[in-house]
């Protein structure tokens, strides 16, 4: 009886560490890139919109984002449409990224004219506008055209981009200097 | 005693620590804010990209071995289904199972002390009484001291460290006794475990010297030197791990120390007087508290490692400005298997039967049953005097906080948590989703992303949310959760 109990005890532990073997294995060969998706509360209208609105459930994945305790620059901040932001409603990269970036995607296809950046300069210091980046179409298989920005200054920056059936947009921002950290308060797709 | 009734009396007090402590987790706040973020809250982050981080982690002062065996568990446990509140509860409950480790070290730490003490003494068992005796004392001990119980439900480094020495301290006392031919798996255990130990929590490196000390005096050289080398590989793989995680081996350790030691930093989080640690034990226990520290005293040929080991963490503690009960939780046990293994060793002989040819006199009976009575009293009575003056910790993390911010994450139309006290929730892991939980600011009240605030009731905070249309549609004690009235 012991015995028997004995050896039932030693397999169910044995299947315990080997689930826990698995999970350590798939924890080490994690990345976890932040995904959220907002809920939609309205459909899309027949004219041309910003896509990218809080309020048609877009999908925002970043690479980082600030992340202390009393400082969360999250990146749902970028489609929250807000006109006059805090200093907190911006997305802003982790310190250890060194090659930030950002995608906005949204529930169907939609064809892109214009992306519209808002960049920290406009509400903070000018400095914190990201000079260098580029702007990629996000495609349903793949991606479309992108416009590669050097030198921005402009601190709520407008940039062509015809895109047909796009899925989203995507930013690569390129840190102002080696300690430097991305800020970025709303990013805004127009079209169809 | 046979086997048998001795294995279901073992089982039986495994049963009861572990209903305690599921009651503890059901019942006792949380004791410390660093179980969730600094622990559990990198583990998630690295698997779901969103999580806070404190500035221990940013300044890369922690090590990952916990975090890395938590997340472990959180990915395997998400297999079947598992995710916020309740994949922080099943953590949760299965940090009690491990906690159940402490029990039966318990007993064989109870037995080891008794065994020893009644070799010692003038009115020896002849059998292996002392041992059973000893053994069910330390076990229940172990099994219902309050501070125990609870801290055994929080995912923090001082329990499994706690019991990473607990054990090395029991398997060197047993080693001692063995005789020369003790087994070499068994100097391996105790390097094993003091490694872990100590890899845990640094503080507890008095228990090494402890070991060390006692293995030399016992002569055990040959053992002495496989638990130095097994010790030294087990603390060998924190150091590898700070390497591949840091890129510096030992880079947390190096940096926990030079902050908190050379540069004194730990004096940012409170400064207490040296004799702290004096009064919150005789807070704990203000009627026997003596009873305690007085029976290992009185065995201290035997109790020594056990009593050396605490006394010198406590002085270590002493001499650092910022003090906390759990850094402090290792005594606990230490004291209460010393005092399990002097008291089995003195009732045991008080208890031994005539045999079956001599019946024992009616007086004989009531002579044992009062010995029996005195001694399951008096341990009863450290039991029931720390359940009495159990205050709470330090920080007031009230259960109903986690429970509603838990609900918040299981509603579907949730995309923003306001949220009063940050460090009073269990992060982002607890709310099962990656949507901004930020402090509340009523700045961001016009924010249309934050659909629910999570308030206490009655404050401030409740007002100002109402007046920004925010209406009441949860509450649990204290708290209410508060939802944008436009999307209802």
């Amino acid at each position: 009886m012991i015995c028997r109990l004995r050896t039932a005890m030693a397999l169910v532990a044995a299947l315990v560490a080997g689930f826990w073997v698995s999970g350590l294995v798939a924890f080490a060969s994690t990345r976890g890139v932040l995904s959220v998706t907002l809920p939609r509360r309205r459909p899309d209208p027949p004219e041309r919109h910003n896509l990218a609105s809080w309020d048609l459930g877009p999908t925002i994945r970043a690479s980082s984002y600030h992340d202390d305790l009393g400082t969360q620059h999250h990146p749902a901040f970028l489609v929250d449409g807000r006109a006059f932001p805090d200093p907190i409603e911006k997305w802003a990269s982790s310190e250890r990224d060194r090659h930030p970036w950002v995608e906005i995607s949204w529930r169907e296809p939609h064809d892109v004219d214009r992306v519209l950046v808002r960049h920290a300069g406009d509400r903070e210091f000018t400095e914190y506008t990201a000079r260098n980046y580029r702007i990629r179409c996000l495609l349903e298989r793949g991606v479309g055209p992108s416009v590669d920005v050097k030198d921005n200054r402009e601190s709520v920056a407008s940039h062509a981009i015809e895109c047909q059936r796009a899925r989203g947009v995507r930013l690569d921002i390129e840190p102002n200097g080696p300690t430097e950290i991305v800020r970025v308060y709303e990013v805004e797709a127009w079209g169809l | 005693m046979t086997r048998r009734t001795l294995q279901t009396l073992g089982l039986s007090i495994t049963a009861f620590g572990f209903l305690l402590r599921l009651v503890a987790l059901i019942r006792v706040q949380p004791n410390h804010p660093d179980e969730f973020f600094q622990y559990l809250e990198p583990a998630w982050r690295r698997i779901s990209g969103a999580g806070i981080i404190t500035w221990e982690w940013r300044e890369g002062l922690r090590s990952w071995v916990l975090p890395g065996y938590l997340g472990a568990w959180m990915r395997a446990l998400a297999w079947l289904g598992l995710r916020g509140s309740a994949l922080g509860l099943a953590l949760r409950v299965h940090w009690v199972v491990v906690s159940l480790l402490l029990v039966w070290a318990g007993w064989r730490g109870g037995a080891m002390i008794a065994r020893a003490e009644s070799i010692e003494s003038p009115r020896a068992a002849p059998s292996d009484d002392a041992g059973v005796v000893g053994g069910i004392l330390g076990a229940a001990l172990c099994a219902g001291f309050p501070l125990l119980v609870t801290f055994s439900t929080d995912m923090l480094t001082e329990l499994p460290s706690t019991i990473g020495v607990v054990w090395a301290l029991v398997i060197t006392g047993e080693l001692v006794g063995q005789g020369p031919t003790a087994s070499k798996r068994s100097a391996a255990a105790i390097g094993s475990l003091l490694g872990l130990g100590l890899g845990l929590r640094v503080q507890h490196a008095p228990a090494a010297l402890v070991v060390g000390l006692c293995l030399l005096a016992a002569r055990r050289y040959r053992a002495l030197g496989i638990a130095f080398v097994t010790g030294a590989l087990t603390l060998g793989l924190f150091g590898v791990v700070d390497w591949f995680t840091w890129g510096g081996i030992f880079s947390s350790y190096i940096g926990y120390v030079n902050f908190n030691l050379v540069q004194g930093g730990a004096a940012q989080f409170g400064v207490e007087p040296w004799y702290w640690y004096g009064v919150r034990y005789s807070n704990r226990l203000p009627n026997m508290l003596a009873v305690l520290l007085i029976v290992p005293i009185v065995g201290i040929r035997s109790t020594w490692p056990f009593v050396l080991t605490a006394t010198s963490l406590l002085s270590l503690l002493s001499t650092q400005p910022h003090k906390e009960e759990r850094f402090a939780l290792l005594c606990w046990p230490l004291l209460l298997i010393a005092w399990a293994g002097v008291v089995g060793a003195w009732l045991a002989p008080r208890l031994r039967s005539g045999g079956p040819q001599r019946p024992i006199s009616v007086g004989r009976q009531i002579e044992r049953g009062s010995w029996l009575l005195a001694c399951v009293g008096l341990g009863a009575g450290i039991l029931v005097d720390g359940a009495l003056h159990f205050q709470g910790t330090e920080f007031n993390l009230p259960l109903a906080r986690y429970e509603a911010q838990g609900w918040v994450g299981r509603q579907a139309d949730a995309s923003g948590l306001l949220y009063d006290d940050l460090l009073g929730g269990g992060g982002y892991l607890w709310l099962g989703r990656t949507f901004p939980q930020v402090e509340f600011n009523s700045s961001l009240l016009d924010n249309p992303i934050f659909t629910h605030a999570l308030v206490e009731r009655g404050s401030n905070h409740e007002q100002l949310a109402k007046s920004a249309h925010f209406v009441e549609v949860y509450s649990k004690g204290d708290f209410v959760v508060l939802r944008r009235a436009s999307r209802l």
